[in-house]
């Protein structure tokens, strides 16, 4: 009897082995799907990385005119950085660290930079002082500039859908720490590539008797262009210009 | 006579019906692991390829701040990748232009193009050009490509294979000499209205193909 039950156990054994070899080849397909995405996400990762290190330097770097002309015409020059720090080391009489011909150089020399990613990237340029209070040590953090340039979909008639992303670089102002904007606003806008965080130490005469340097972090953060609403409202991030882009 | 074996073949013939399901499963599985393992490997050269042209970037740009032609000379001769063709060149980017589209191509085989920038318009874009020590005229491009000739035979794998062409940017700061304008003052005597430089910022454009 046992004999004559040899040929079935055989074929049992064979079926078994085909669902395990099914199984491993469905493993294997799921697996070479997912690698190939995984190799071009991590390709562009590194990439949009290397970019924006090159990108703060470069805008870190650059140069700008005293005089309002361009750097061809202008009689006098300066590092842009240089001409950050000396309007950080004076409160203007309106209580601003900056002044709006600093601002306007910055803006143009960062959207420059980032020109060759600015048609499918929005990008988050900032310099965050991390000075400590002369009593007692305490850090007493805060945003020196922060420099958005993103967009929010408003309607838009001649658009499919009826809606349309209206993107420009913008000032902002933040009482929140940096850890916040990290957290809350990288989480809002998707997968994000940043540059490493560079020092800057700016010159603090506040005090003239205690003139001092303020150590200050700088860093570059990029994404896929998105509706920035949620990140904004999530962030408490307030973007005066970006957001008067729903009203008009 | 054994009845006892009345449906014995011998040991192949009995166990001939489980050797397809068997083989089945071998077909199955060696071509799983043949197309997996042919992905793998296409993947890993194109994250290879890019590595390798990110390296090259990185020789090239160095620490993002370039002072003169002699530095990016060295910095090309530096240059060494096997197994990938690439012509890099640094290009001047205006102040305050947001629209910066144009075809990096172009710029492979001439050393200007049209650039796209805002309302339509277009302009024309040329690789940067400073003098170096000697005060000859440089053009900013690095290649591994020996010659032209070479480059024209190329050039119709860079148009037809889009999926092993590699163009990459980074921005780079760098150092330019102003040029010394001369002046005539009320005494009569002439001199300089400038000296020194200025950083501008510049692009490094690499196109690499396979």
């Amino acid at each position: 009897m046992a004999l004559n039950r040899k040929g079935q156990a055989s074929v049992t054994d064979a079926m078994y082995f085909l669902i395990i070899i099914s199984g491993l080849a469905t493993l294997m397909f799921f697996y070479t799907a997912n690698y190939g995405s995984l190799v071009t996400t991590q390709t562009v990762k590194q990439y949009n990385t290397e970019f924006a290190t090159s990108a703060l330097k470069t805008i870190l770097y650059s140069s700008t005119a005293r005089d309002n002309l361009s750097l061809n015409e202008s009689e006098e020059i300066d590092y842009l950085l240089a001409v950050l720090k000396e309007d950080y080391a004076i409160i203007e009489k309106n209580g601003s660290r900056l002044k709006d011909s600093t601002k306007t150089s910055l803006k143009n020399n960062i959207e420059t930079v980032m020109s060759p990613f600015q048609r499918n990237f929005d990008y988050l340029y900032y310099i965050y002082s991390l000075k400590k209070s002369e009593e007692d040590e305490r850090l007493l953090e805060e945003f020196v500039i922060i420099f958005l340039y993103s967009g929010l979909s408003v309607e838009d008639e001649d658009s499919p859908g009826g809606r349309n992303i209206l993107r420009i670089g913008s000032f902002c102002t933040s009482n929140e720490s940096l850890d916040s904007i990290r957290v809350n606003f990288v989480r809002h806008v998707g997968e994000v590539s940043r540059a490493p965080e560079l020092s800057v130490f700016l010159p603090d005469y506040t005090d003239p008797k205690n003139p001092r340097n303020v150590r200050a972090l700088s860093s570059l953060l990029m994404w896929p262009s998105t509706d920035i609403k949620e990140a904004l409202q999530a962030s408490n991030l307030n973007c005066p210009e970006l957001q008067n882009l729903t009203l008009n | 006579m054994n009845f006892n074996k009345k449906g014995f073949l011998g040991p192949i013939g009995d166990d001939l019906p489980s050797l397809i399901p068997l083989l089945f499963a071998l077909v199955i599985f060696f071509s799983t692991f043949t197309s997996t393992f042919n992905v793998y490997q296409k993947g890993a050269a194109t994250f290879s390829n890019n590595t390798d042209v990110l390296r090259l970037a990185n020789v090239l740009k160095g620490d993002s701040y370039l002072r003169d032609f002699s530095e990016f000379e060295t910095a090309c001769n530096q240059v060494t990748v096997s197994g990938i063709s690439f012509k890099a060149f640094i290009i001047p980017l205006k102040i305050g232009s947001q629209n910066f589209n144009f075809n990096p191509k172009e710029l492979v085989n001439k050393d200007e193009t049209q650039i796209l920038v805002s309302d339509g318009k277009t302009e024309t874009i040329s690789v940067l050009e400073r003098a170096d020590s000697s005060n000859e005229l440089k053009k900013f491009k690095c290649s591994n490509i020996p010659d032209e000739e070479n480059l024209i035979l190329q050039k119709k794998d860079i148009v037809s294979s889009e999926d092993s062409l590699f163009v990459r940017f980074f921005p780079i700061a760098f150092e330019d000499k102003l040029k010394c304008g001369v002046i005539e003052n009320p005494h009569g005597l002439t001199g300089c209205t400038k000296t020194g430089f200025a950083v501008r910022p510049v692009l490094l454009v690499v196109v690499a193909w396979l």
